[in-house]
């Protein structure tokens, strides 16, 4: 099936592959059967005029992947884009890191990239609100704003020379997050969309998807069993290999609370299957309502 | 730089030379430690103030990270028969911990003290796959604190009194011939609660056991070895509903807490390890960590133990034979 590591009776078992054949088939991809491993040529026309794209090679004048993953198509373009690979950066991305050090009028950050990123004192507002020069005692001061192992949401300010990332954290969204627990999740499961900040009333917490993976669900008041709920539901979601949407979540959390599921049995097997069948449920519906 | 307040260390490469993996549906060996759940071990990973704030009180509440409460188990996964070359093997996952145990039979000569008894090893190998920090010799210290603690709950006494595993049913000819067990552990995913997790694979792996039959030839006298065949045929299964569980408590705050993942370990203060059998009696104790413990509330771990125990030793046989049954 996929691999995935759950305890399934045979009844959960049949359950679950009936729903993702139903989601394969729905899928709007052309050619579904697009992903190739390591050697496997990649069908292409070869009268057209193509550029060869990351991942692909060409071998005795046959264009072969290089890497396993799903082949792109984007113009002229084709590329192989591995699965399960580490987070590709772009200017602007919203990430979520942790403090690794702290150096000379800069933090360095862990996000699950080859390397770590940078974020400059002078990139950070001051905790006084006030736009100045930062001086040598601010310097000084610098493990007053953030320490180390502490987890900071940033943005992808632009790429340095060498290939790490620089971030910047100027405005009052961004900063050091507390109260709540960060999930790490595969990178490709989180897709670029208008809105990495969520904040969702109806429970009272705040749910940061990094683009690098890096889940943040924090509150805002006391709302600890909400907060066990969404981050469960994040946890099932990244499971079954479902991409990362707030609306998704909440969708995954109100069926849990609708069926009265115990908190800790969102991650028991039965839990997987019904939202692996309800997402196929819905994807066929939004299908039906678009003819 | 963060420090974990337990003394856990790193092991050496695993002996697996005569074992084999069986090509079947699920790999045993998979090369990435995340195992179906999504996040990552963060065992070597630093917490926050604020995530380490959390995490008390979540456990305070009795509301943990992923919403258990604070006597639940993760949910366990056995499976068995996972090594075709060894007499008995099983692995188990609770969570993202994931571990493997085999049980390999040799004849061998009883020891002169003990003649009529056969010999138990039990050796646990931290593998590199599970944290960077095994790679080398880097697992050793906690290799050897797992094989200890296991020992001392599972074979009981110097004498053998206690023991979990009777040594007098592995003897075949009193005084010259016996049989010698040896158990292996490997921890291929560490996230959290490694001692629970290798007694209940332990326990699989032992139920999953066939000893083969051994006809003794001719009677020997004196010094000579006798002749044995043994049996290809024929295996006796061993009896292991007397084999105990191991309940690890976790102390974070002032509260315990059962199954504790590796973020929550990094929070105790101490950690006991108590090895109880299905009538009830505790067979071994282990404390792991710094802080020093009033006795009474070790006597009101042992009882929580006790409580605990009847459950998960109710599950696991279930998955067992669940897992048995599978495997046919």
């Amino acid at each position: 099936m996929r691999g995935l590591q759950l305890p399934l009776n045979q009844t959960q078992r049949i359950r679950l592959q009936r729903a993702f054949e139903k989601l394969q088939s729905l899928s709007s991809k052309a050619n579904s059967d697009a992903s190739v491993t390591v050697a496997d040529t990649i069908p292409v026309n070869y009268e057209d005029a193509f550029l060869k794209g990351h991942g692909t090679t060409d071998l005795n004048g046959e264009l072969v992947a290089t890497v396993c993953g799903v082949v792109e198509r984007i113009n002229k373009l084709v590329y192989v884009r591995g699965l399960r690979a580490r987070y590709k950066p772009e200017v602007g991305d919203i990430v979520v890191g942790r403090v690794i050090e702290v150096a000379q009028k800069r933090w360095r950050l862990e996000i699950n990239f080859n390397q770590d990123a940078v974020l400059m004192l002078s990139s950070m507002n001051m905790p006084d609100g006030i736009q100045r020069r930062r001086t040598a005692l601010d310097e000084l001061n610098m493990r007053g704003i953030f320490e180390e192992n502490d987890v900071v949401c940033a943005e992808v300010r632009n790429f340095q020379h060498d290939g790490s990332l620089q971030l910047q954290a100027r405005s009052q969204k961004y900063g050091k997050l507390e109260k709540g627990q960060l999930l790490i999740i595969d990178p490709y499961l989180v897709k670029k969309s208008k809105l990495h900040f969520h904040h969702l009333e109806q429970f009272g917490i705040d749910l940061i998807l990094g683009r690098n993976g890096f889940v943040w669900v924090g509150e805002h008041v006391e709302t600890r069993d909400k907060l066990c709920r969404i981050a469960n539901a994040v946890r099932v979601l990244s499971t079954l290999g479902f991409s990362m949407d707030a609306d998704l979540i909440v969708e995954t959390v109100e069926l849990s609370s609708s069926l009265k599921i115990d908190i800790h049995d969102m991650l028991g097997s039965e839990f997987h299957v019904l939202v692996a069948e309800q997402e196929a449920e819905r994807r066929s519906l939004m299908g039906k309502r678009r003819r | 730089m963060f420090q974990l307040s337990m003394p856990f260390n790193f092991p050496k490469p695993f002996p697996f030379s005569c074992f084999s993996l069986r090509k079947k549906s699920v790999n045993p060996f998979p090369l990435n430690t995340c195992s179906g759940f999504c996040c990552t071990p963060k065992e070597m990973v630093g917490l926050s103030a604020g995530e380490k704030h959390f995490i008390q009180g979540g456990i305070a509440q009795d509301l943990r990270l992923d919403g258990r409460k604070r006597l639940t188990y993760r949910p366990i996964y056995v499976e068995t028969g996972i090594i075709p070359q060894a007499h008995g093997s099983a692995r188990v996952r609770l969570g993202a911990t994931d571990v493997i145990a085999s049980v390999k039979a040799e004849l061998g000569k009883p020891s002169a003290l003990q003649p009529d008894k056969g010999k138990i090893a039990i050796y646990v190998d931290c593998s590199p796959t599970a944290a960077p920090m095994f790679e080398g010799r880097g697992g050793e210290e906690l290799s050897t604190e797992l094989s200890v603690a296991l020992e001392r709950c599972l074979l009981g006494g110097k004498s053998g009194a206690g023991a979990g595993i009777d040594p007098t049913s592995l003897v075949v000819v009193e005084g010259k011939v016996c049989w010698d067990l040896y158990i292996d552990g490997l921890v291929i995913s560490s996230d959290g609660n490694l001692l629970d997790a290798l007694a209940a694979a332990i326990k699989a792996a032992l139920s999953n056991t066939g000893i083969p039959k051994v006809d003794v030839a001719a009677e020997a006298t004196g010094d000579e070895q006798p002749e044995v065949n043994i049996s290809d045929e024929e295996f006796l299964q061993f009896d292991t509903t007397g084999i105990p569980v191991i309940v690890t408590l976790t102390k974070v705050g002032k509260h315990y807490i059962v199954d504790a993942t590796s973020e929550e370990e990094s929070q105790m203060s101490s950690a006991v390890s108590i090895s109880v059998n299905r009538k009830g009696h505790v067979c071994g104790l282990t404390k792991r960590g710094g802080a020093g413990l009033d006795p009474s509330i070790i006597l009101d771990m042992i009882s929580v133990a006790k409580h605990v125990s009847e459950q998960l030793i109710n599950k696991l046989d279930s998955e067992i034979a669940a897992a048995e049954a599978s495997e046919e």
